[in-house]
């Protein structure tokens, strides 16, 4: 979601969670016969990431279900709404790994949905079927390289155009806006691509934007294009519309928050395959559920 | 005998009819000393508004986003917000400054009517968009409040799928990218109308009529409302969600907003000038 960035003071209050991972990764070196819990993976996952873990974020924590309950199979996805957790549960995969929230708010702020029918059904849901729900947002930005944009990257066939020492820009063989917009809604499978410009503006180099205008304005001066998931439209957009009626030549490709970053989570279920390997891991796509009509 | 921008705001506080809130509602750029020759309205001052205005004449443009579209030390409701560049880094920005000099040569104020505006017994904003759907002959108001007050948002269209309401909208309202979630063939009869911006907790209010399966609205967060929506259709409940876009479903209200004002500034002209969607039309496939 927004950016993040791991501050000293947390780098050295986190080295000792780091080690103390480790042990108990060792301890499970041994062979056990207990299944493994949801902590558990968490705890080796953050043994692996290759940096500190933050104990203060707000977002990587546990949503709902047990985090000590037993898993029997792991379910990674862009967001866990209840059409993904009921097709992980169909699956046998009782632990979600999401990246974006399961009660519809960043903060995880679930104090004034304690009433509300929706949030009643999909807690008991959750707890009812021995579901546990895990979001895994910051770190997993934080990463090096950032597991989002790696598979981002990766589903958009562009990792040989990015700018050498750069993550935030392609450099792509003379092309238009509108060919670049179509590559994208095709190769991240989406129907809701939004475009700011005339689709005939030639394209070299084109900029991962931000949900922020601050980030938007710090890259359109380089490139000719941005390509932005989710950015506010009183903001960003009215900001790159005025660019271009000012006369620049730029261009905004716009995308859902979900085509942007669900290709990062099936890149997550590869990385953690890699290391947990006594339950299967799934990537369960959210899918794109918006469209625009022709 | 000429009038000042800040004398039109004036009048305009004058015929609120309650308290005029001191908030957001600001000289946005531009001096309030200025003599007025005309006033444009419009839903934000994009170049190309600006431009309308100077051409005509109307140079008081008056609107509800901001001209420098950041929202600056303003944190929006939705979670995870965080606040947009302060004025010491925008007025840094060669748009800033472009944007800034075409105000100041062109004798340009833009002032900003949306707090005041909103707080009005009748919501114009919904009126608008009412209006702009043809939609105001289908209104179902709830008989315990005020019609057109806030919240007061139902309507009952002929029945239709989910994919024609639509695109009988994008004709209505000449837009090209507006988004929808749910099952194209979904039939809707029941429609609350929510333009602009929209929070959890106005969508959840606007479910509590269980007969609503349409909602309309502007621009919701991807985190939050749209997901908050796709649960309540995993849950079970047939029901879909046009999302028309900040500019396509708040713009009608400044149609509004120049009617409003043409009731009682009579010596100069009130035009409304659209800023039009932002959005080029988008083919998946070449053609």
């Amino acid at each position: 979601m927004w950016e993040f960035k791991v501050s000293r003071r947390s780098f050295a209050s986190l080295t000792f969670t780091g080690a103390f991972a480790g042990l108990l990764s060792s301890r499970r070196a041994f062979p056990a016969s207990a299944p493994l819990t949801a902590r558990q993976i968490v705890d080796r996952i953050k043994e692996h990431l290759g940096i500190p873990w933050n104990n203060k974020t707000y977002r990587d924590i546990f949503h709902a279900g047990d985090p000590d309950g037993a898993v029997h199979g792991i379910a990674s996805t862009f967001m866990s709404t209840l059409d993904v957790i009921q097709r992980a549960h169909a699956k046998g995969l009782n632990f979600v790994i999401t990246h974006e929230p399961t009660f519809w708010s960043d903060e995880d702020a679930i104090a004034p949905l304690l009433e509300d029918p929706l949030f009643k059904l999909k807690r008991a849901y959750i707890e009812q079927n021995g579901m546990i729900v895990f979001r895994l947002h910051d770190h997993w930005h934080a990463r090096k390289p950032d597991g989002i944009f790696e598979g981002w990257n990766h589903a958009l066939g562009w990792e040989k155009y990015l700018v050498t020492g750069s993550n935030r820009m392609w450099e792509l063989p003379a092309t238009t806006l509108g060919a670049v917009a179509r590559h994208v809604a095709k190769s991240l499978n989406t129907n809701s691509l939004r475009l700011v410009g005339d689709p005939d503006l030639p394209v070299r180099r084109v900029g991962r934007g931000s949900h922020t205008l601050s980030g938007n304005m710090a890259t359109l001066p380089y490139v000719d294009a941005l390509l932005v998931s989710e950015a506010r439209e009183w903001d960003s957009i009215e900001y790159v519309r005025d660019a271009v009626l000012s006369g620049e030549k730029k261009g905004m490709i716009l995308i859902s928050h979900e085509a942007g970053e669900e290709a990062g989570m099936d890149n997550f279920a590869s990385w953690l395959r890699t290391f947990i390997t006594e339950v299967p891991v799934t990537f369960v796509p959210t899918r794109d559920q918006m469209w625009i009509p022709a | 005998m000429s009038i000042t921008a800040r004398e039109v705001v004036e009048q305009i506080q004058k015929h609120m009819g309650s308290p005029w809130i001191h908030g957001a509602d600001v000289c946005e750029a531009g001096n309030p000393e200025t003599p007025i020759s005309g006033i444009a309205t419009s839903f934000t001052a994009t170049f190309n508004v600006l431009r309308h205005a100077a051409d005509s004449g109307h140079n008081l443009i008056i609107t509800r986003e901001r001209p420098f579209w950041s929202h600056e030390n303003v944190v929006m409701e939705h979670s995870g917000g965080s606040v947009g560049p302060l004025r010491p880094e925008l007025s840094k920005d060669a748009l800033f400054q472009k944007k800034s000099e075409f105000i100041n040569q062109n004798n340009l104020v833009v002032w900003r009517f949306q707090e005041n505006w909103d707080a009005r017994p009748v919501d114009g904003q919904l009126q608008g968009l009412a209006k702009a759907l043809g939609w105001d002959k289908y209104y179902a108001p709830k008989p315990d409040s005020e019609p057109w007050s806030p919240g007061n948002h139902i309507f009952t269209p002929p029945p239709m799928p989910l994919l024609q309401a639509v695109q009988e909208m994008k004709r209505r309202l000449n837009c090209v990218a507006p988004r929808v979630i749910g099952d194209p063939a979904l039939y809707t009869t029941r429609a609350a109308l929510l333009p602009g911006f929209l929070l959890v907790p106005q969508l959840r209010k606007a479910l509590k009529d269980p007969a609503v399966n349409l909602i309309v609205c502007g621009e919701p967060v991807e985190w939050e409302a749209a997901p908050y929506l796709m649960d309540v259709i995993a849950s079970g409940r047939r029901i879909g969600m046009i999302i028309l876009g900040n500019e396509v479903s708040q713009e009608p209200g400044s149609g509004e907003v120049a009617a409003w004002l043409k009731t009682f500034i009579r010596e100069i002209p009130v035009e409304w000038i659209p800023a039009g969607e932002p959005f080029h039309e988008f083919k998946a496939e070449s053609t």
